[in-house]
């Protein structure tokens, strides 16, 4: 190819995506383009939409690897099931990521009809006004609510409504090996904290190089495990009567991190900093004998260990009842104002997507846990706990937890930086720091930040 | 004694070359490898599992996004070269009053790092709407203080006398800036191509905030795409995907690298 | 062809470094500024080729008002003490620089070349590039670009201090040729007098920004107007003494005394006053009709052609220099000879030359 043939092709190709640019317009603009079909024609998509006369709803997502392909099934299943709409997905990175992102454009041209957020999430989401009360639109379109699962709808909820569809949901289990623990002369994992600091002995002198325990600094783990014991995460009922505008933690946390201390006194802990990848490797490695990470996991980790793995509930402390856990992982919002159409396109997505029959290869797929309450009756459901019973315990754990504001979990608009601050915490503590001081110096910086965010 | 201090440099050397190599030998033996054994710490594969790549070849879609790598890679070149090399042609060589100030300014420019300005950015190319387009991951990288520098510092070395000497001679600045500053400024030129071209192709976070769709994405935000989230890591196959994306930037190391070193400490020496 | 009238230059606005310069140089003359290094003569001629702004005065060139001329406008043509070579274009391309620009024809600057080539030498190094080339012959390469850019003026600014002393000595020559043989006018800047002695139509003698004196060459160094003119052109540098007038005749320096022979009259202009006399002026013996100086050799050296004795003169050391091998030895007594000619007075305090009466004068 001569030089010139470059210059032009490089020219064409730039002044196209400047095309392609401009006429991206709002979905409803779209619509009308598809109307006069044929003479919008340089931008790939519109020309698909004209074709298909469907309406475009474009849905921005975080998922990658083995989830995008689940993902993709999702959405090629609902643009198969019906010929009114075409969902558009896009990713957009990881979860922080992708809401920045969002914020950003403020629902401007190229926003998506349809995001993805991750639990950390919602209070932002519903501080921005840029998403719709998903309660009001169950009205509109006429949903049953009831057939989600209550903690979900616990959790995403805000004064009073929801404000995210509950789509991908896990919460953090206990992994063991369940022959390291046999002989140790135990069936399961200790139930308390103070139960893992007894086996520790008996685990290491059982099985040669190998520690009881160990668990990853990531701030979602340790939430979630004071949840469990009854310890709220922020005030105010961990924000659910009114905003949130201090830590509440600090006594829970410290409980755990001297728990993790005293594990340390007794050899019982291996210390993996914040990465899952490691101390999955340990794991499968016999390195240690139980650890804790989410529940998406569940499938890779049984997959992957050359021995059998159990799960089990996370512990809690010997003296509180535990409560169970609450309902982290991602749901779906929407943009506010849509387009009747594509509103109401959307919607029938999101309603596609927390269906049970969705829900229940969803989660039998991934890890996660059915948002649908119908998806546990499921056939699939069913022969996925009976071939793998592990995580049928893994989701009771959720299922039969108390509901309360507890376990409704924490609603905070800084709860990205709460568990940065815990995770500093944490691993300070892992490597021998004094307790108290890591929760005198993660409250100090979760009270700052939650001011800040707060004076807003 | 100087035999003795001569190996200790070598051991040092080999140390630093074991050092830099590792990673990547690491990654190779990774993505010929399953990823069962990877988990279980068995990091040396019993079978070479050659359909690792092709499987990341086709699940990722790389060949899409290595395209518009390509293109923006090339482009934004292009750009910051031809840019750059204008800005320093007329900081060394045209005397005007402040340009003392606008370098420093360009200087003051390197110390602010990119991701700082990425929210701004963002706004801009939004506000242009030209999210989702070549130019829009473009553009905000085109001007780059660290190649006004290195060809200002290479600039500096030609005697201010050629100047002087196309002044009397009657040829215009242009003239002189194509025959005389480019020819002597090659090493320079080709230095910061190959290094800009490396760091364009390795962006990953700018050309993932600039889109929305996949149409213009580059090969690194393809790359992202097979790392899992919430879920254990499929590292054969990221290992795989990443030792397909390295090959242009290794090949372009191998080729650029004499100058690449020329043009690095020359400006830096002198 | 070049005219100044109280050209000045500064560059802080305060201080300057070049004073009050006036002179003309006509068409095809070969002209010289001469001085120390940091008297000025290259911002001088630099001024000339618009290289650097010039603070006060005007300048024409060629009829033309130039003080605000661009390089490129004052068709001139400029020698580097670097030689300005284009390190990476070949021979034939540094001589033919710049002429694309000025739009001489493909044919034309052939023919050009060819000539240079032939008058410089260069025929058989035209496609090399200048580091495969000697000093010399790059000299003649910055020399033939100047001379095939056919401007009839032609600026050079040390030419040739890069060049060692043979190569110099033959350089000077070849230079001379070239411009009596093409007309040029060349603006010619040097520290060394020899170069200007022997190159030069006319001198113009700079220091500290001012000019000393103009003149040719001969003229300069048979008659200096003021004492750094005197004592900067000649080799060796004119012998100077403190000299107060006394009975016998001139107490030099406090110590020795130029004695009167016959009925020479006290030929001090002034009680006290610097005398200069040159150390190929000093005779042999008493032979002299005018004075006699009695002192005693130090050091005796020959050069082959000539013979230099140098003798304590109460502050330092003077110096005769003599043609042939004469025959002496350290601790000698010497009787020196001196015409009253050959007697320069200075003002002790300006440096001024004093003229006495039947002296020369321009």
């Amino acid at each position: 190819m001569t030089r010139k043939a470059i210059a032009v092709l490089l020219m064409a190709v730039l002044g196209l995506t400047g095309l392609t640019a401009c006429s991206s317009q709002t979905a409803s603009e779209e619509v009308a383009a598809a109307d006069n079909a044929g003479e919008e024609s340089d931008a790939q998509e519109t020309e698909e939409a004209a074709d298909t006369g469907k309406t475009e709803i474009l849905l921005w997502h975080v998922m990658s690897g083995d989830r995008l392909e689940q993902l993709e099934v999702i959405v090629d299943g609902f643009n198969a099931s019906q010929d009114q709409y075409e969902v558009v997905a896009e990713a957009q990175g990881e979860y922080d990521e992708a809401n920045a992102k969002f914020l950003n454009m403020a629902g401007g041209e190229g926003s998506p009809a349809i995001m993805q957020i991750g639990d950390q999430h919602i209070q932002a989401m519903y501080d921005s006004g840029l998403v719709e009360n998903i309660s009001d639109m169950m009205e509109k379109y006429q949903y049953d609510s009831s057939q989600l699962l209550a903690q979900a709808v616990d959790f995403y909820t805000v004064e009073g409504s929801l404000y995210a569809m509950p789509f991908n949901c896990s919460s953090p289990v206990v992994y063991y090996n369940v022959e390291a623990l046999k002989n140790a002369g135990l069936d399961t994992p200790p139930d308390t904290f103070e139960g893992i600091i007894e086996a520790a002995s008996a685990i290491a002198e059982a099985n040669e190089g190998m520690k009881a325990f160990s668990i990853t600094s990531w701030g979602y783990l340790l939430d979630q495990l004071l949840t469990n014991s009854g310890y709220p995460i922020v005030n105010n009922d961990n924000g659910r009567s009114a905003r949130a505008t201090e830590a509440a933690y600090q006594e829970g946390l410290l409980r755990f991190y001297q728990f993790i201390q005293d594990l340390i006194e007794a050899d019982g802990f291996e210390n993996y900093g914040e990465s899952d990848d490691d101390i999955n490797a340990g794991f499968n490695n016999g390195d240690i004998a139980m650890f804790i990470t989410t529940s998406a996991w569940a499938t890779s980790i049984m997959d992957s260990a050359p021995f059998e793995v159990g799960i089990a509930g996370i512990p809690h402390f010997a003296d509180c009842e535990p409560q169970g856990v609450y309902a982290g992982g991602g749901a779906f919002v929407m943009s506010k104002d849509l387009p009747e159409d594509v509103q109401a396109g959307a919607f029938e997505f999101l309603a596609y997507a927390a269906s049970s029959e969705v829900q229940a290869v969803w989660a039998a797929n991934t890890g996660y846990y059915p948002v649908n309450q119908g998806a546990y009756e499921t056939e699939t459901m069913k022969t996925l706990y009976e071939e793998q019973p592990m995580m049928k315990i893994a989701a009771d754990q959720l299922l039969n937890g108390q509901q309360n504001s507890i376990t409704a979990g924490p609603l905070v608009t800084t709860l990205v930086q709460i568990r940065d601050d815990m995770m500093a915490g944490a691993e300070l503590v892992f490597n021998g720091g004094d307790p108290q001081e890591a929760v005198n110096m993660a409250v100090e910086s979760t009270n700052q930040q939650l001011e800040m965010a707060n004076a807003q | 004694m100087k035999k003795y201090s001569l190996a200790l440099l070598y051991a040092v050397l080999i140390l630093l070359a074991v050092l830099m190599v590792f990673p990547l030998l690491f990654t190779i033996l990774l993505s010929l490898s399953d990823n069962a054994d990877i988990m279980n710490g068995q990091y040396w594969p019993q079978v070479l599992h050659f359909e690792n790549y092709a499987e990341a070849f086709t699940k990722a879609n790389l060949l899409y996004y290595m395209k518009n790598s390509v293109i923006v890679a090339a482009v934004t070149t292009f750009c910051q070269v031809a840019l750059a090399l204008l800005a320093a042609y007329a900081i060394v060589f045209i005397p005007f009053r402040g340009s003392g100030i606008v370098f420093g300014l360009f200087m003051s420019g390197m110390m602010i790092p990119m991701d700082v300005l990425m929210i701004t950015n963002f706004q801009t190319i939004n506000a242009a709407g030209l999210l989702n387009t070549y130019a829009g991951i473009i553009l905000p990288c085109i001007g780059s203080a660290f190649g006004i520098f290195l060809l200002r510092q290479n600039m500096k070395q030609i005697p201010l006398e050629l100047k002087e000497a196309s002044d009397i001679a009657g040829v215009g600045q242009f003239y002189f800036f194509r025959k005389v500053v480019v020819p002597l400024s090659k090493n320079s030129i080709i230095t910061l191509a190959v290094y800009c071209f490396l760091v364009s192709w390795n962006n990953y976070l700018w050309p993932l905030i600039a889109t929305t769709k996949d149409e213009v994405r580059t090969i690194q935000i393809g790359l992202r795409m097979l790392s899992a989230s919430d879920t254990q890591q499929d590292f054969r196959l990221v290992a795989a995907a990443t030792m397909i994306v390295t090959i242009p930037t290794l090949i372009l190391m191998f080729f650029g690298q004499s100058r690449l070193q020329e043009g690095l400490t020359k400006g830096a020496l002198k | 062809m070049i005219k100044m009238e109280n050209i000045a230059k500064s560059y802080d606005g305060n201080t300057m470094v070049i004073r009050d310069i006036g002179l003309e140089i006509k068409k095809g003359e070969f002209f010289v500024l001469l001085g120390p290094s940091g008297c000025g003569k290259s911002t001088l001629l630099r001024m000339i080729a618009g290289l650097e702004e010039i603070t006060a005065g005007d300048l024409w060139i060629d009829g033309r008002h130039a003080n605000e001329l661009l390089p490129k406008e004052r068709n001139l043509s400029m020698v580097f003490q670097n030689y300005a070579l284009f390190p990476h274009m070949t021979v034939r391309d540094n001589i033919l620089f710049g002429l694309d620009a000025r739009k001489v024809a493909k044919k034309e600057q052939d023919e050009r070349l060819n000539k240079v080539a032939e008058i410089m030498g260069l025929a058989e190094y035209l496609k090399r590039k200048p580091a495969q080339l000697s000093g010399g012959q790059r000299q003649r390469v910055a020399l033939a670009r100047s001379i095939c850019s056919q401007t009839p003026i032609c600026l050079m600014d040390e030419p040739l201090s890069n060049l060692d002393a043979k190569l110099r000595g033959q350089m000077r020559g070849e230079i001379r040729r070239i411009q009596r043989m093409l007309g040029l006018t060349i603006v010619y800047v040097t520290h060394d007098q020899v170069e200007a002695m022997t190159m030069g139509d006319r001198i113009m003698v700079l220091n500290e920004g001012c000019v000393q004196q103009i003149g040719e060459p001969l003229t300069v160094y048979n008659d200096p107007e003021n004492l750094q003119v005197a004592t900067f052109i000649g080799m060796p540098q004119m012998n100077i003494f403190r000299a107060r007038a006394e009975q016998e005749g001139l107490r030099l320096n406090g110590s020795l005394i130029l004695r009167r022979c016959g009925g020479q009259p006290c030929p001090a202009p002034a009680e006290e006053c610097i005398v200069g006399i040159r150390a190929e002026h000093f005779r042999r013996g008493n032979e002299s009709t005018g004075y006699v100086l009695e002192a005693k050799a130090a050091m005796v050296e020959y050069t082959g052609d000539e013979t230099q004795i140098s003798f304590e003169n109460g502050q330092g050391y003077s110096v005769v220099k003599w043609p042939g091998q004469i025959p002496a030895e350290a601790g000698e007594a010497l009787t020196l000879g001196v015409d009253a000619e050959h007697l320069y007075f200075f003002d002790k305090d300006t440096g001024h030359r004093i003229r006495q009466d039947g002296g020369r004068s321009q």
